[in-house]
């Protein structure tokens, strides 16, 4: 039993530099499996929801889980949790590339960074323990200088990372921590780094990772590959798309649905859509396609910017949700200058979507006079305004001038500015919205309003709306298929799946992935309502949090009408209401979003 | 006699190849185990280091331990014979030997199963016919 795991726990303290080694016991994986399982069990345990997210009490927790550095296709991800500067809830967030096999394979499962350091510091993880070390001369650098500097520092060229920019040394909001080019981008994880001066951590791997019955598991491993691959051999499939073009190439599709969000979320319809998508970017600069660790659908693409204004500058994306925040949803039609700020935000460690998103929004405060042009030492920053919008956008990551006011997100910024801007200030409970329109499709809307960490596609029926599998705007039903998809999307993240791996594995598959590399005999119904229990947990500790119904609510814009190709459309309060409710009935929790006793022992959470 | 072939604009750098080598070898997983492996370096293309089954491979010479021989074509090493001292290793000019302790391990073609290119998703490795005039 429990091959597949580590069974150890890292627990660092940057306060007292002690490093405890921890043994994770049955109990703990048996009831919470691994990733995001770990993860929201001991932040909920350990840190007291109602503290200051920055302060010296919140701690950060890492995990894998049990299937990550094995060869099933897309489990690369490591699972992030903490308390949010931006929503001041609980936030579980997630990043690609090599670093969860290269966790895995130092030998834990699980690593908790509890304190805070005096100055800036870097940990040193491998097989025997952790080691932190004081970096002064890597104060404000940006990720890429900071990994490069410890592979030389550590003599290894392998190394797994993460790492902040100057944005979470300066503790925006909306910081990301990076591992190379793949981001832990969602809800502000960099600023909690910064706040403990954590300047990065590096996994230099190398250990043997078994699984329970490797000949059976091999064939699970083949069944599910057999899936992808029927998917990318497909004509009419997203992930057939994204591996060959990336995932931007899904947005001349979303653009005709008139689901773009477009100017601040004022249209559906972006008429320069194509001069910015996925094909763009091929077309015209040359570009190859990369992939996560083990992962069938490599999705990624390198583009090489070899003429233009960014003579030189090669960037792996920017993805979908990017041509959306710093794209349509700020009018830029110039590809280039969005590769540039997908740059900018991984040089500094910023999340592509909050921070693109919350420039949409103070362009729209510009507009209305709400900024003015002594606000922003003259600098232009119209919808449209390219050149402005990078200069902004690096004053973010310095918190100079106008970042100071930008950097803490458009919650913050509409509650200081008013004049009704929190109406079109995109965001629920303080995380900004994904790329897509709650105007269009009921799933989101309910899916923004009620995600513990804000306003997520993480878990929107997504697919399915968009597909034409469900209707896109249809209310009755939804909060069904809302819940379901929410636990099951939890419960996956317990195995820290790729969201991805959901459109084309059957549920039952990770369930099989995951008894075959442990030993575990789990059915789907008990896997599901692991993801359903995480699910409350979390709700739990945002109620705890002060978080309270008002924050299920999404900003009035979503309820303005929204221009069509013929017409307009518009979602009625009272369907997003009824939606909301019939949502609260089917979770087993009281008018006021609180869950019942009953529930919660149904669950078995004290 | 068939050979690996690598594209390397091909290669996204899932690492698959060494997984299921690593899987093949050992009945476990580790790409640093692996008797092939692709270079990553940042977002350069990326390159891979793999054996050529060389028509007179530099590595049977080196051998003082009568360790390998080549069966079939394919260069294999007798790993009840081999004392993982590393003059193979050192004599291949593809680096594509590997030491653990004790021990050095190479490709030997799954027994002609190459299960690196089966799981290779974009055909960067693909296994093709040796050409006659090719000595490595």
């Amino acid at each position: 039993m429990y091959e597949c795991y580590n069974k150890k726990l890292l627990r660092i303290n940057l306060s007292t530099f002690k490093v405890k080694e921890e043994i994770i016991k049955d109990e703990m994986i048996d009831k919470f499996i691994g990733g995001m399982g770990f993860g929201v069990k001991l932040l909920t345990d350990e840190v007291d929801p109602i503290i200051d997210s920055l302060s010296i009490g919140n701690k950060i927790i890492i995990s894998v889980g049990p299937l990550n550095g094995t060869a099933a296709p897309l489990f690369a991800q490591t699972c992030m949790v903490t308390k949010s500067p931006l929503t001041n809830g609980i936030l579980n967030c997630y990043a690609g590339g090599y670093l969860g096999y290269k966790i895995k394979s130092s030998g834990y499962d699980c690593i908790v960074i509890e304190g805070k350091a005096p100055e800036l510091v870097y940990i040193t993880i491998d097989q025997k323990g952790a080691k932190i070390k004081e970096c002064p001369n890597l104060v404000r650098k940006n990720t890429l200088q900071t990994e490069e500097f410890i592979k030389k520092e550590e003599n290894d060229e392998n190394l797994g990372f993460m790492s902040i920019g100057a944005g979470g040394e300066n503790l925006v909001r909306f910081a990301s921590v990076m591992s190379s080019t793949r981001a832990f981008g969602r809800g502000g994880a960099g600023a909690i780094f910064g706040s403990k001066h954590l300047k990065a951590i590096s996994f230099s791997g190398g250990k043997d990772i078994y699984v329970n019955q490797p000949l059976e598991f091999d064939k699970v491993v083949k069944e599910a590959y057999s899936y992808f691959e029927k998917a990318i051999s497909s004509e009419y499939n997203l992930l057939s798309m994204f591996s060959k073009y990336g995932t931007g190439s899904g947005m001349a599709l979303i653009n005709e649905k008139y689901a773009l969000a477009t100017k601040n979320h004022q249209l559906g319809n972006f008429e320069k859509a194509s001069k910015i998508d996925g094909f763009a970017y091929i077309k015209k600069f040359p570009s190859r396609q990369v992939a996560c660790f083990g992962c069938p659908v490599h999705c990624g693409q390198v583009h090489k910017f070899e003429t233009g204004k960014f003579k030189g500058m090669v960037t792996r994306g920017p993805e979908y949700e990017t041509t959306y925040s710093f794209g349509s949803d700020c009018l830029i039609d110039d590809l280039e200058v969005i590769a540039k700020a997908h740059q900018i935000c991984e040089e500094y460690g910023m999340d592509t979507l909050s921070a693109g998103c919350t420039m949409a929004f103070a362009m729209e405060c510009y507009e209305k006079g709400l900024i003015k042009k002594e606000d922003t030492e003259g600098i232009e920053l119209n919808f449209g305004e390219g050149e402005g919008m990078l200069k902004v956008l690096e004053k973010i990551g310095r918190r100079e001038g106008i970042g100071e006011l930008l950097a803490e997100g458009s919650k913050r910024i509409a509650a200081k500015l008013g004049g009704g801007s929190e109406g079109f200030a995109m965001n629920v409970k303080g995380l900004e919205f994904a790329a897509w329109m709650p105007q269009r499709m009921s799933g989101i809307a309910l899916t923004f309003a009620t995600s513990n960490r804000g306003a997520c596609h993480k878990r929107a029926p997504i697919g399915p709306e968009l597909m034409g599998q469900i209707p896109m705007g249809k209310v009755k039903g939804r909060a069904e298929v809302v819940k379901n998809i929410q636990d099951t999307v939890n419960a996956i993240f317990t195995l820290v799946a790729c969201r991805f791996s959901e459109f084309e594995l059957p549920k039952e598959m990770f369930v099989k992935l995951l008894n075959s590399a442990s030993g575990l005999n789990y059915n789907l119904e008990e896997f599901i309502k692991v993801g359903e229990k995480l699910w409350n947990l979390e709700r739990l500790f945002n109620l705890g949090a002060g978080l309270t119904k008002k924050d299920d609510q999404l900003p009035a814009r979503c309820f303005d009408p929204l221009p069509l190709k013929d017409g307009e459309t518009r979602m009625k309060r009272e369907d997003f209401e009824y939606m909301l409710k019939d949502y609260y009935k089917l979770r087993g929790w009281d008018e006021n979003g609180i869950p019942t006793k009953a529930k919660l022992k149904l669950l078995e959470i004290d | 006699m068939k050979i690996l072939k690598y594209n390397p604009q091909k290669c996204t750098g899932c690492l698959s190849c060494q997984l299921a080598c690593s899987f093949q070898r050992l009945q476990l997983y580790n790409p640093e185990r692996a008797a092939l492996r692709v270079k990553v370096k940042g977002l350069n293309v990326p390159s891979l280091t793999y054996c050529r089954h060389c028509i007179n491979p530099l590595c049977i010479k080196a051998c003082k331990f009568g360790a390998m021989k080549i069966i079939n074509g394919v260069v294999e090493i007798d790993q009840d014979k081999c004392t993982g001292c590393g003059l193979c290793a050192e004599k291949c000019p593809f680096n594509a030997i590997f030491l653990e302790v004790g021990l050095a391990y190479k490709c030997d073609q799954c027994k002609g199963e190459f299960k690196c290119a089966q799981v290779c998703s974009t055909k960067a490795i693909t296994v093709v016919e040796r050409k006659k005039e090719s000595d490595e």
